[in-house]
């Protein structure tokens, strides 16, 4: 079944459950009232431009146009219906009419481009403006309840970026506050309304009684705030102090056996960790060395002994979850195989007889990424490679490998179900989140992978594109530009009062907007 | 002409401050990673990627472009002013952030080293007093415990039992939301280390006055004993415990530093620390610059501690 009939079945049964919100209430919530509480606010704002950590809490205050579902399927929001794509590259949204943001002022079309100029202007410094500056040509005021998108070429992830990176906070409210926005109140048209933010200690919303989608949500409020220590998060929640917690490290979470008042849940698969490699790095343009790093580790290894099991190797450029999954009928480039590794390396100048190779391997400095870091450091010694392993922050890492000041960087992604991520960015010349040069100017080049790469991103239907898809990953699995470590699990502990809370398919998008209170 | 040896001393405070101040913008700069990226807000999990574009107009709206002679001079002028910037990551006004965390560390750090200072002093006296007896091994076999036990182990310690297995405290939250208990167990989990290293220099000080002469001659005389002890004894045995207290105030820091993070207690450390994980170059300045104040005035404290108690210094 094609995406976009997916998507409207999808549609079309959202439509019915907004349409009898009234009537599901009592369903949906058996029990109202109560404060969820829990942990992790890592953003500067409660604005609608800023990307939140967990990113699921800023679709507490705002709605976008489009709403992601827990199977990553995309429904309508605070748009009446699905998009009519009126070419390549224009779409229209018809609003929903009488949805009033927090501080009572109508949400309408002039609110959608308000919002939408400020983001590729300029006017805030988000992580979405690139994308959006990108593509966007032009947004049109149709009329109060009806908005136009055109875009400077084809723009197949759209709807995932509608759905994930434009919300909306209220015109007059934005004005009124100007840089404290945010910071000093916000209001948007969401689930909970603004109460106090303080930048990453504390974060307080009450229930939107007015909430578009009738009945709910059925919480009175949310908390969070910052625990820093993984360990006293888990004391938290086992003690009651905290409801839910989504970030902890794995190595503790035999603490959680036997506790009968705490539920853990888990997503499959969720975070990609890999080792982008700089290929313009003298030894690593060599493409033998690059595989035999590749055949030297164990991303098995590193699943048991970091993740307590909670992870899958890696079969596919796409995680298994992702409609572009494509199990390679070929694996062996990808999995550990000690002796020929060696001679790979041999054959490139390297090892015993030949050069010493010594590469540095940045990586954070949580509990996780030290472990992840020492046994891949154990792996390259293995075949003769010094690895001097620095823990750094993930924003200098971010930095490093932008400016291509690094070796190997032990990096972990989280993507969407677009054909984007997984492969355009990571493969393509013009891929934004490729610093391994692969493709690009002075990096290793393979200008059929480039090709695919780009050719694969122009749909978001996988299988018009399933051949091209096993081409580029035999490419890439045999080209090495990152080498594939795993994919890891992400997990959530929750009081077992706490109904209603799915672990997603990505990390962080949970919806509580159903969620309640059994006490 | 105490007054004159104050002033004298803040004068010669303000290189201090200054060299701290210059020392912080360059490790701030020095250290590798791009502001800007922060101040983006990028997440790191690959979903938001960086646009050129978009990167070089941060840079340039946040002056970063500028030579960094100019963004010091133009930081030191702004901060002498008590306008420590902008926070890169946070949109806060630096010198809000770090005025709203330094109640937390001061208060934090007074009820740190009052409870040092009376428990050790207290631990030091009975051991000198009752050298060689069983109390003097208990309270010395304390202190060398006290002075071994890593802050942020003795920390988690605490808060197992205390917080978790007998929950008489809360495990961790700012003062705002619990009140003064919130404190309880962070100022013992500090207290313990500069407890002990006072306790072992009040014994030794003691120890070595109170075989003294004129401590003979003070008992000879007919005063009580804990007269002798305490007005005779201690009093001349206090220096070496003060230099001792002054130096415990800047060691106490590194120790906030983790009890902080472990108890989730938005104080000065908390911020530094998020500051330097984060690159907020403008956020460690202020911080490292409030704390240098910090120092200065402690030490000037403690020297006038000194000539207060001895007036010989003060010639």
């Amino acid at each position: 079944m094609k995406l976009t009939a997916k998507i409207t079945m999808v549609a079309a049964f959202a439509a019915f459950l907004n349409s009898s919100g009234a009537a599901l209430a009592d369903d949906v919530c058996p029990k109202r009232g109560g404060i969820l509480k829990t942990v992790d606010m890592h953003y500067k704002s409660v604005d609608p431009t800023q990307r939140a950590n967990p990113v699921y809490q800023m679709r507490l205050v705002y709605d976008a146009l489009l709403d992601v579902n827990y199977d990553l399927s995309i429904a309508p929001g605070l748009a009446e219906a699905m998009p009519t794509q009126v070419n390549d590259t224009t779409f229209v949204f018809k609003l929903r009419k009488g949805v009033k943001f927090h501080d009572g002022t109508d949400f309408n079309a002039q609110a959608v481009k308000y919002n939408t100029d400020r983001l590729i202007k300029g006017e805030v410094k988000s992580p979405y403006t690139g994308t959006w500056k990108r593509f966007l040509s032009a947004i049109t005021v149709v009329d109060d309840h009806t908005v136009k998108f055109e875009f400077k070429e084809k723009w197949p992830s759209f709807l995932w970026e509608a759905a994930t990176s434009l919300r909306f906070g209220s015109p007059a409210k934005i004005e009124e506050l100007g840089k404290s926005y945010g910071i000093k109140g916000a209001a948007g048209t969401g689930p909970f309304m603004f109460k106090s933010f303080k930048a990453k200690k504390s974060l307080t919303l009450e229930r939107n009684p007015n909430y578009y989608r009738t009945g709910e949500p059925c919480l009175d409020g949310y908390q969070a705030r910052t625990i820093k220590s993984g360990s006293v998060r888990i004391l938290s929640v086992k003690k009651g102090d905290l409801d839910v917690i989504n970030t902890f490290p794995e190595s503790q979470f035999p603490q959680f056996e036997g506790v009968t008042n705490v539920s853990v849940q888990e997503g499959k698969a969720s975070t990609l960790t890999i080792l982008p490699l700089n290929t313009k790095h003298p030894a690593l343009a060599d493409k033998r060395v690059r595989q035999a790093i590749q055949l030297a580790v164990n991303g098995r290894v590193l699943i048991d002994n970091v993740y307590g099991g909670a992870g899958e190797e890696i079969e596919s450029i796409f995680p298994p979850w992702h409609p572009g999954f494509e199990k390679a009928e070929d694996l062996s480039g990808i999995r550990q195989d000690v002796e020929k590794a060696k001679k790979l390396l041999a054959d490139a100048g390297y090892g015993p007889g030949g050069k010493k190779l010594t590469l540095n391997m940045e990586t954070g400095s949580g509990g996780a990424h030290v472990q992840r870091g020492v046994l891949i450091q154990a792996q390259m010694k293995a075949i003769g490679i010094d690895l001097n392993v620095q823990n750094i922050s993930m924003g200098q890492a971010l930095s490093n490998m932008y400016s291509g000041n690094y070796h190997m960087i032990l990096w972990q992604m989280l993507g969407g179900p677009n054909m984007k991520d997984y492969a355009w960015n990571l493969f393509s010349s013009d891929g934004t989140g490729n610093y391994t040069y692969y493709n690009k100017d002075g990096g290793y080049q393979n200008a059929r992978a480039n090709e695919l790469a780009n050719e694969i991103v122009k749909t978001e239907d996988p299988d018009a594109v399933r051949a091209q898809i096993k081409e580029l990953q035999s490419l890439v699995f045999e080209d090495v530009p990152y080498i594939f470590l795993n994919y890891r699990n992400h997990r959530t502990a929750r009081q077992s009062y706490v109904m209603n809370f799915e672990t997603g398919k990505l990390k962080g998008r949970e919806d509580l907007r159903r969620v309640w209170l059994d006490k | 002409m105490l007054t004159t040896v104050i002033l004298r001393r803040l004068l010669f405070s303000f290189p201090t401050i200054l060299g701290v101040a210059t020392l912080a913008f360059l490790l701030g700069h020095m250290s590798p990673g791009d502001p800007a990226i922060a101040a983006m807000g990028l997440d790191l999990d690959g979903e938001s990627m960086i646009d050129p574009d978009e990167l070089a107009r941060v840079r340039e709206e946040l002056g970063l472009n500028k030579p960094l002679i100019v963004q010091y001079l133009q930081w030191i002028g702004n901060a002498l002013q008590g306008d420590f910037g902008t926070s890169y990551v946070s949109s806060t006004e630096v010198s809000e952030m770090v005025f709203e965390a330094l109640p937390t560390t001061m208060l934090l750090l007074v009820l740190t080293m009052s409870t040092a200072i009376i428990s050790g002093m207290a631990l030091g006296i009975v051991s000198a007093v009752f050298r060689g007896r069983s109390m003097d091994y208990v309270a010395r076999m304390i202190a060398i415990i006290g002075v071994s036990t890593p802050t942020f182990w003795f920390a988690l310690v605490l808060m197992l039992t205390f917080a978790f297995a007998i929950p008489i405290f809360p495990m961790n939250g700012p003062v705002s939301e619990h009140g003064l208990i919130a404190m309880a167990l962070p100022t013992l989990a500090i207290a313990l280390h500069p407890a002990a290293l006072i306790a072992r220099m009040t014994r030794s000080s003691m120890l070595e006055v109170l075989s003294q002469d004129m401590i003979r001659t003070a008992a000879a005389k007919g005063l009580g004993k804990w007269r002798v002890f305490m007005v005779h004894g201690l009093r001349n045995a206090i220096n070496p415990v003060i230099t001792v207290i002054g130096f415990q105030f800047a060691n106490l820091m590194g120790g906030a530093v983790a009890v902080e993070f472990i108890f989730s207690l938005p104080g000065l450390g908390s911020l530094l620390i998020e500051g330097i994980y984060e690159k907020d170059i403008l956020l460690i300045q202020g911080a490292v610059l409030v704390i240098g104040v910090a120092f200065a005035l402690s030490n000037l404290i403690v020297d006038l501690l000194y000539m207060v108690i001895d007036p010989r210094i003060r010639v």
